[in-house]
């Protein structure tokens, strides 16, 4: 009665997405893979799916005084928990500056020093970012850098493209793009803009921000569905790909474009979000549906190729 | 849903409800045991012949209970009808029988107040002949030098009234046996041994010889033997002193108050009455309990009922354990409250079982001091953020300044109930309160971090709410009482949550969040 028109589009509900979808698709003890930033960067070497190159690890407290020489000569990197979700406790530094015994880090939340820098890493490895609350472990990651056609598209960080990736079909895409509000994080609900992506061009097709449809970035007023995204098909067989690789049935696969490098897998999200129905103005079911009645040994080729002409719009 | 899912689900709705309906359809037990509230109905049978009227009279009259002291009386009917009259006389309602009716039947609804202290009733004063009850009369000769000798033997000369009749009280309580045999007031008083009605008889005569008015009145102890009950008879002298009646219980040694489950009948009856009345209605009188039992109650009907249901009973657990059950049992339902909540509503909360925690506390505290002390452990947290963030320090020892903190602030409360007049129950200070805010307080701060203030202001709200309509049924005595004694309801528990676990459509919370769907 209330829910008529959501059924009508076949919007995806949180306990529909859990019932038929995530418990049903993807195996509790394969939930290890994705969650670890450190496994799901080892199973990317192994399956040739490009990845930010991880400088090192840092595993525990005493660790923490040793790596201010290397930090220094970094220059700049990107700070993570392995485990960590929905972007909490990701520090980029952009530069290193000051003297080698005394280095000042321009870091995304403002000018650090060692000792606040160390302890940034010190909460990370006390699990205060990590899903469970459990000790967690640090990543110092290659820094992204923008890819000129996002310019004007964000206010500051790197935008990020989700795929819904449904047993190896990348049946819905969205862009995400970090505004003021969100202080350069690509998370909706933090206040990034969302735009939906016609999964057969790369095309932006319609824009949320806020919960509000919009046509320009809030921030710098760029018109953003004149946005396409380059190296479209190979982010469409690098998301498939992360099927094969966590033999996970439905999961959400962020990707992001470096400069240089092209296409990189950010992360795998084994529970992703709704709301890139909100931002593609469509529901899931439909294309879900679907793609159940499809074979299920389609070979990546015919894979890209089925999304590309059913999901055209 | 599939198969086995759906047999399960009606199988564990289904065999709680058989277990209940053999219970109480079968066997006859109730379904929600009270604890005692003292009701009962009374049948009083009157032999009409054998009753004594005036004469010349072709009726005898017979006094209807009153609502007086601890009992509340409602007349519910006579028997046969069109029998009787009833009568007004000195503001006292009377039923006026015709002598040729062989036996009256009345019955009364009785309610006898939980504690006589909580619920005094006035006694209502008729208008009476003063002279009546400083009669003596009724005495002979003989009798009344025994009693005039024995009242010498106070030395009563400047007491008051009140010390008169304490000191004849305590006389009587304390010299005297209790006999089953009647005999006359001189050869009581001879041998310290008196009949429950002697005894009332003499402190009676021994009020009037001090000129205070004073009449007796015939009363009835419920007694409780193997299971059934039966009515033991007593009388109880009633003096007015400073305008008030005031019962003296000689016999069931409560000076100044009507003993608990003894209910007065008539206040006032004379030897012939004892003689005659009393003896007409002594072996018609059965009350009846009203579907309302206590646990000790319920489980002796249950042993005799069954030996399954009985041993399995969690009526068989002491009163300090019945207790705790009393409450642990309700948390299933507020697990159900709260997959509603989640599920169905799409509440945020804190943790998974945060907002049973929390109700817990709220329960033990009382839902004000538990809001307020709530509210403050809130504050602390949101401000903690901001002073401790500034010394850098490891997650765990944060945690624990925090703690240590709401301890501080627990210990304030302490102190703060011991103060007169304070708001404060003391009985909810003890260590369980404390263990739900710990493990509030880590919930809490987690979730400030991880997902920022508005979010954790929505989880705040979402967790308020579960916890307060858990707390709101929680209250539901009957609910608790049900609960507790047909304990395999929980398995209907199951199948719900089996049920809202399967639920796959929208949550109402998605028609605000997709509301842009709705729109087109």
């Amino acid at each position: 009665m209330f829910f008529k028109a959501l059924r009508k589009k076949g919007i995806l509900g949180m306990n529909r997405r859990v019932g038929d979808y995530i418990l049903t698709h993807n195996e509790r003890k394969k939930y290890q893979l994705v969650d670890n930033k450190i496994t799901t960067y080892e199973l990317c070497k192994k399956h040739n799916v490009s990845q930010p190159d991880h400088y090192f690890h840092v595993t525990n407290i005493g660790q923490i005084k040793k790596i201010k020489k290397d930090l220094i000569q970094l220059k700049s990197f990107c700070i993570k928990p392995a485990r960590g979700a929905m972007g909490n406790g990701i520090l980029v530094v952009n530069e290193v500056l000051g003297t080698e015994e005394e280095p000042e880090f321009d870091t995304s939340k403002g000018l650090m020093n060692i000792k606040k820098l160390s302890h940034f890493i010190s909460d990370i490895l006390s699990g205060l970012y990590s899903l469970s609350g459990h000790p967690d472990q640090v990543i110092i990651q290659e820094k992204i850098i923008l890819h000129p056609v996002f310019d004007n598209y964000v206010y500051k960080g790197i935008p990020d493209i989700r795929f819904i990736v449904y047993k190896g079909y990348p049946v819905m895409a969205m862009l995400r793009c970090p505004t003021k509000k969100s202080q350069g994080r690509a998370n909706l609900h933090q206040g990034a803009v969302g735009c939906g992506i016609n999964i057969a061009t790369g095309h932006i097709t319609n824009c949320i921000y806020l919960n509000n449809s919009i046509n320009t970035h809030p921030d710098t007023g760029k018109e953003l569905k004149d946005l396409a995204i380059p190296y479209w098909e190979e982010l469409l067989v690098q998301a498939s790909k992360c099927y094969e690789m966590t033999q996970m049935g439905y999961i959400g696969v962020d990707m992001v474009l470096d400069k240089n490098k092209g296409p990189q897998l950010l992360e795998i999200n084994a529970r992703p979000g709704l709301s890139i129905q909100l931002a593609n103005s469509t529901g899931l079911i439909p294309r879900l549906e679907l793609i159940n009645q499809q074979k299920s040994n389609a070979d990546l080729k015919s894979i890209i190729a089925f999304c590309q002409s059913h999901f055209n719009a | 849903m599939s198969k086995i899912k759906t047999i399960t689900v009606i199988s564990l709705i289904l065999l709680p409800l058989l277990l209940i309906y053999y219970k109480v359809e079968i066997k006859k037990l109730s379904m929600i045991p009270k604890s005692s509230s003292n009701e009962w109905n009374i049948e009083l049978k009157y032999n009409i012949q054998d009753m004594l009227g005036p004469t010349e009279s072709t009726k005898v009259l017979i006094p209807v209970i009153e609502s007086v002291y601890n009992q509340t009386v409602k007349l519910k009917s006579i028997k046969p009808k069109n029998s009787y009259k009833k009568i007004e006389l000195d503001h006292k309602s009377l039923i006026s029988v015709k002598k040729e009716i062989k036996r009256l039947s009345i019955n009364y609804q009785l309610k006898l107040a939980e504690s006589f202290y909580g619920q005094v009733m006035k006694a209502p004063n008729h208008s009476f002949n003063k002279k009546q009850y400083l009669s003596l009369n009724d005495f002979d000769e003989t009798n009344l030098k025994s009693l005039r000798l024995l009242n010498t033997k106070f030395n009563f000369d400047r007491q008051s009234q009140l010390e008169r009749i304490r000191a004849l009280y305590l006389y009587l309580t304390e010299e005297f046996i209790s006999t089953d045999e009647s005999s006359s007031i001189k050869d009581s008083l001879e041998l310290y041994e008196a009949s429950n009605f002697v005894k009332a008889q003499i402190l009676m005569a021994l009020a009037r010889i001090n000129k205070i008015p004073a009449r007796t009145m015939l009363t009835y102890i419920i007694e409780d033997k193997d299971n059934s009950y039966h009515l033991k008879k007593s009388y109880v002298p009633e003096v007015l002193i400073n305008k008030k009646w005031l019962p003296v219980n000689v016999n069931a040694s409560t000076f100044n108050r009507i003993a608990e489950k003894q209910f007065i009948v008539n206040r006032d009856v004379s030897t012939d009455f004892e003689n005659t009345t009393a003896k007409a209605l002594h072996t018609a009188i059965t009350p009846v309990m009203i579907n309302q039992v206590d646990s000790q109650e319920y489980q002796k009907k249950l042993s005799t009922v069954s030996g399954f249901l009985s041993a399995i009973s969690l009526h068989r657990l002491s009163p300090t354990l019945q207790n705790v059950f009393l409450t642990i049992l309700l948390i299933p339902i507020g697990t159900l409250i709260l997959a509603i909540g989640r599920n169905i509503v799409g509440l945020k909360t804190f943790g998974i079982f945060t907002p049973i925690l929390l109700s817990l506390f709220f329960l033990e505290t009382s839902l004000l001091i538990g809001l307020l002390f709530f509210a403050f452990i809130v504050i602390l947290g949101f401000g903690q953020r901001y002073i401790l963030d500034k010394f850098y320090l490891l997650a765990v020892p944060r945690l624990s300044i925090l703690l240590t903190l709401v301890i501080i602030s627990y210990a304030f409360v302490g102190i703060l109930s011991t103060q007169d007049n304070s708001f404060v129950y003391t009985g909810a200070l003890n260590y369980f309160p404390i263990v739900i805010i710990a493990v509030f307080i880590e919930r809490f701060s987690i979730h400030f971090i991880e997902e920022g203030p508005w979010n954790t202001f929505k989880a705040l709200i979402g967790t308020l709410v579960i916890a307060a309509s858990c707390y709101l049924v929680f209250e539901i005595y009957d609910l608790k009482v049900l609960l507790f004694n047909h304990p395999e309801l929980l398995l209907m528990v199951i199948a719900f949550n089996i049920m809202i676990g399967s639920y796959k459509g929208y949550r109402l919370s998605e028609l605000i969040r997709f509301k842009e769907f709705r729109r087109l």
